[in-house]
């Protein structure tokens, strides 16, 4: 399965290199101190079975920084917890909120973008979490 | 003792359907096999519709209308990096693992675990349907075979825990008394006929038959499965299974082709796919077969059959070798005035990428190698990157003969950047 992994990392992953030359010459120095290069999807990714990327589309979640188009880090093995941005499954539709769990037991779907109202669900046992947004990518230049 | 457990996904590429459009999972959906001609997959909905597995989707088009039943084209991609999730889930929980197709894996459960195997079996239950969002199914049993009779039987327990263990003598023959001998893995419809015909209707008649006789008549390999039915392990499990040997792209066509131009586009492109898979696996092929054949069941026009078999002075895997010995092999068999229905592409005799033959009469310098092998990674990058058919040689027609009828694709969720499930 090793190789099943290795796909979903790969593409990300550079390859440490040698700084000197094999043929000839005075060995660098420096080559006994390489270290991986920098991976995003180390950094952004800490269950590679279980993470997903989606796109956002409209601005509902404007105001903790997701913007239209942005691609989000869904990590399904992550246990929603409360003030958790998650995606929901909303009528069967999915669709990312900030997840709210009140002391009455009942839960509210909170829009970041105050032209939004609060969904309010008032039985948690009524609602599919379908995973935890852990980073949300927004890029300049595409 | 250590159990063999099955784990199989329910109804696995309407699952994997369902996994970016949630709200499939209370509606019927079948998925159709390449170019959309037949029913392939149906969800535990469309099942009780009476949608048959296998039937061409023209014969069912009706109640799918009728009950609104969702219709996919095969999503292979989807399908593919959803099992390895899959399997990787599966790795966590076991010693030792065989992937037995793209849905299906047996596991070794040891015995040294705190915890019984049938808590163990609904820990990976859970696990995979949170993590990946994919309900399986998962027999336990002392071996193979039993573990199959099991999962068959998980399978059935819609309502319940989808896990079922057998390992309790009575459990068994009770479970074989009501189980068809042809149901029983391994045993085919030929031999599953034969033992009809000699009365053997149940796997619990097989059970109680005579060893001697089952080994007169079912050979070393029947006489494993009878004793598999008797609890010991006779198939062991597989982890890594040989490379394949073939790769094989074949399409039947949507309708008749007679002109040569005509084919040899379909037969590159059939190449380039075929290329494509080899080099993803780390492989090169010795061999290569192109083959061509006119309409079995139309006895109007007449019929014809032709293939040839080249054999690549050292193996490749190089897409401009290929497509070239490809067209060679079909001009040498393409014969005017034939109305043709289906072709393909076999590349045969694979080993691992890298081995060499040299040949005295033909030496490849490295530099000239290390080239090809450049020109192919960039063009697996651009087409996996930005989808198939992105990048193909000029005279394939990718949009028109590879990608003929998918009608009902489903975006590549996991794949394409540009393709992400979107949410609101």
């Amino acid at each position: 399965m090793n190789k099943n992994e290795g796909d979903f990392k790969e593409s990300l992953t550079p390859v440490p290199y040698l700084l000197s030359r094999i043929s000839a010459g005075f060995p660098s120095p420096a080559d006994d101190y390489i270290e991986n290069n920098l991976s995003l999807s180390e950094l952004l990714i800490r269950n590679h079975l279980s993470t997903f990327l989606m796109k956002t589309s409209g601005d509902s979640m404007m105001d903790v920084g997701i913007n239209d188009g942005d691609i989000l880090v869904v990590d399904r093995s992550i246990e929603p917890k409360n003030r958790d941005i998650v995606i929901a499954i909303l009528e069967g539709n999915l669709t990312v909120k900030r997840l709210l769990f009140k002391t009455n037991g009942s839960v509210v779907l909170k829009s970041e973008n105050t032209a939004y109202k609060d969904i309010k669900i008032p039985e948690s046992a009524d609602l599919e979490i379908w995973g935890v947004v852990t980073s949300a990518i927004h890029q300049f230049i595409k | 003792m250590n159990v063999v457990a099955l784990v199989d996904c329910n109804s696995f590429y309407a699952s994997c359907e369902a996994i970016f459009k949630p709200h499939l999972k209370n509606q019927p959906v079948v998925v159709l096999s390449n170019n959309d001609g037949c029913v392939i997959a149906r969800s535990s909905l469309a099942k009780k519709f009476g949608i048959k597995m296998g039937v061409p989707f023209f014969e069912v088009k009706e109640l799918v209308k009728q009950n609104n039943v969702k219709v996919f084209s095969s999503n292979y991609t989807l399908y593919a990096n959803i099992s390895s999730r899959v399997m990787g889930v599966l790795k966590n929980y076991c010693d030792e693992l065989e992937i037995y197709s793209v849905d299906e894996a047996f596991l070794i459960l040891n015995k040294y675990s705190e915890r019984s195997f049938f808590q163990r079996a609904t820990q990976i239950k859970k696990t995979v349907k949170k993590w990946i969002g994919v309900p399986v199914s998962i027999g336990i049993a002392n071996n193979k075979t039993l573990s199959k009779i099991a999962n068959h039987l998980a399978k059935k327990d819609e309502l319940g825990t989808q896990v079922v263990e057998l390992l309790d003598r009575q459990q068994i023959e009770i479970a074989l008394k009501v189980l068809e001998v042809g149901d029983i893995w391994g045993i085919g419809s030929r031999i599953s006929k034969f033992l009809q015909s000699n009365s053997i209707q149940t796997a619990y008649d097989l059970y109680s038959s005579d060893p001697r006789w089952v080994r007169q008549h079912l050979g070393v390999v029947g006489e494993r499965t009878y004793r598999e039915l008797h609890g010991e392990m006779c198939f062991p499990i597989i982890e890594s299974p040989e490379a394949k040997k073939q790769c094989r792209v074949s399409r039947s066509f949507e309708s008749y082709v007679e002109n040569f131009k005509e084919l040899e586009q379909r037969i590159i492109s059939y190449a380039t796919r075929a290329s494509e898979k080899i080099r993803s696996d780390n492989l090169q092929a010795k061999r290569i077969t192109v083959f061509i054949r006119s309409n079995k069941f139309n006895q109007k026009n007449q019929s014809y059959y032709g293939d040839k078999t080249y054999s690549f002075i050292s193996p490749t895997n190089d897409l401009f070798e290929i497509v070239r010995l490809a067209v060679e092999a079909l001009s040498s068999i393409y014969k005017p005035g034939i109305k043709y229905k289906k072709a393909g592409v076999l590349l045969s005799d694979l080993s691992s990428e890298g081995v060499y033959n040299r040949d005295l009469f033909f030496q490849r310098s490295e530099k000239d190698l290390l080239k090809k092998m450049k020109v192919n990674r960039v063009f697996d990058r651009l087409n996996s990157r930005y989808g198939s058919g992105t990048i193909c040689i000029a005279k394939e027609n990718y949009e028109k003969f590879y990608l003929t009828r998918r009608k009902n694709l489903s975006p590549a969720y996991t794949s394409n950047f540009y393709d992400l499930p979107v949410v609101n």
